[in-house]
């Protein structure tokens, strides 16, 4: 009886302290398609850890680099023994980015579609919703461009954010850290 | 006596969620958008300034005050304070629900909280463009952005020290549409806010880094006298989605 008075106090504390402390990306309730066209989320990689970042393939510029830079953080992951990251890349040109074009992109950048998960957003909303969680600002600038700040987030199996960069020449080693600890943590429990 | 206590509720219930959901119409009509800056390359080599067509939309009169959120937060429980995600707000999320006066306009609140709260009623959060285009109204006139009066008036209300309670909604005035308080009582959320950001000219400002934006567009204001819009354009772009502010808060639009 006491132990199970202890038990349940345990219980209650731990429950109260994981939603003080929740904050789970994939609480985000939004709709998106992969490249083959199938609904999904930006959970789609649940139970790995993730870089998520958001682009559009129409930017000759910056989302190039996201990618190079999501690259050089891999490289970084892998020196470090870490090889099971996955990668979300969501587009916030909803009405250009539609599944087939991010299939073409991803196959013409070789990027292998286990690792790397495209997603084209249902509507306006699912992406700005997503923007906003992950402190992006972006703006429809015509002719298909677009104004965007960028961010790259890292989230652990279950979609916490661990750490994130917002510029794309900001060093890597938050990132690093942040997996590292969190790996730590994993391995304890 | 119970049940005269519950038809009283029930009462009280139904009036507020008629009121929460009164809406004036916005007649579609053009606009100067002296909120925002050349939009793209091709506008810039035309013109300094931008016109916008926005379509008609309807508007609640006043913004959503404290009462209606408490109604909102007995149906969605998982706005409450305490069941929020905290990617989904900050430290201050409705902090001063309990102490303020019931007419007043909620503030405390987060984008994703009132974008759920206008979802809720079938309605959403205005664009910064349709926010701009009825608050450009004044008492009279439909476009009051050039008038110094109207100006004035909004450049006193920020420059104002702020007394620590917010006056009821309905207090400060009511425009040519019939919306109440666009200026002079609450900053509002506008969905779109996260397009409002400083580029271009401010990439010399070494708190600024270049690096973070991608794209030829700059934003900035048009209009260096209007101040007021620029000083709101600067606002929106300082702002989180999980951002609570004791003066901030939202009306729905549909």
């Amino acid at each position: 009886m006491k132990h199970f008075i202890k038990n349940l106090i345990l219980m209650t504390i731990l429950l109260a302290a994981q939603n003080v402390f929740a904050q789970s990306l994939y609480d985000l309730k939004t709709n998106w398609r992969d490249i083959e066209n199938k609904k999904t989320d930006v959970s789609v990689a649940t139970g790995s850890y993730v870089l998520i970042a958001m682009v559009y393939t129409g930017c000759a510029h910056a989302c190039p680099m996201t990618i190079s830079k999501i690259k050089k953080i891999e490289e970084e992951f892998s020196k470090a023994k870490f090889t099971e990251l996955k990668i979300v890349l969501a587009s916030f040109d909803v009405k250009n980015d539609r599944p087939e074009k991010l299939k073409k992109y991803q196959t013409e950048r070789k990027l292998n579609p286990d690792q790397w998960k495209f997603l084209a957003a249902e509507t306006d909303d699912d992406a700005r919703k997503l923007a906003v969680t992950l402190g992006i600002s972006y703006k429809d600038i015509g002719d298909g461009d677009f104004s965007h700040s960028n961010a790259i987030t890292l989230l652990d199996p279950s979609g916490n954010v661990l750490a994130s960069i917002n510029s794309l020449n900001a060093d890597t080693a938050p990132l690093l850290t942040a997996l590292q600890e969190s790996l730590k943590k994993a391995t304890k429990k | 006596m119970n049940l005269l206590f519950g038809g009283l509720l029930i009462l009280l219930f139904s009036t507020n969620l008629v009121w929460a959901t009164e809406l004036v119409n916005v007649p579609k009509g053009k606009i100067e958008a002296i909120w925002l800056s050349p939009v793209s390359k091709k506008a810039k080599s035309k013109s300094n300034q931008v016109v916008i067509s926005v379509d008609s939309f309807n508007a609640q009169a006043f913004p959503v005050t404290v009462a209606q959120f408490k109604e909102f937060l007995v149906a969605h429980p998982e706005w409450s304070k305490n069941n929020v995600n905290l990617l989904f707000k900050d430290e201050y999320y409705l902090r001063d629900l309990d102490t303020a006066p019931e007419k007043a306009p909620v503030t405390f609140v987060t984008w994703f909280a009132a974008k759920a709260y206008c979802d809720a009623f079938g309605l959403r959060l205005p664009t910064i463009n349709e926010w701009e285009y009825a608050a450009a109204a004044s008492e009279s006139k439909k476009n009051a952005n050039r008038e110094e009066k109207f100006l004035r008036r909004i450049l006193n209300w920020y420059g104002e020290p702020q007394g620590a309670r917010l006056k009821d909604v309905g207090s400060i005035y009511k425009n040519v549409y019939g919306i109440w308080d666009m200026h002079g009582l609450i900053w509002e959320w506008v969905d779109d806010f996260n397009s409002s950001f400083v580029t271009g000219e401010s990439r010399e400002d070494s708190s600024f880094n270049k690096d973070m934006f991608c794209g030829a567009g700059a934003l900035s204001s048009t209009d260096k006298e209007n101040y007021a819009a620029f000083m709101r354009f600067a606002f929106r772009s300082g702002l989180k989605g999980k951002s609570s502010v004791w003066n901030l808060g939202f009306r729905c639009v549909k």
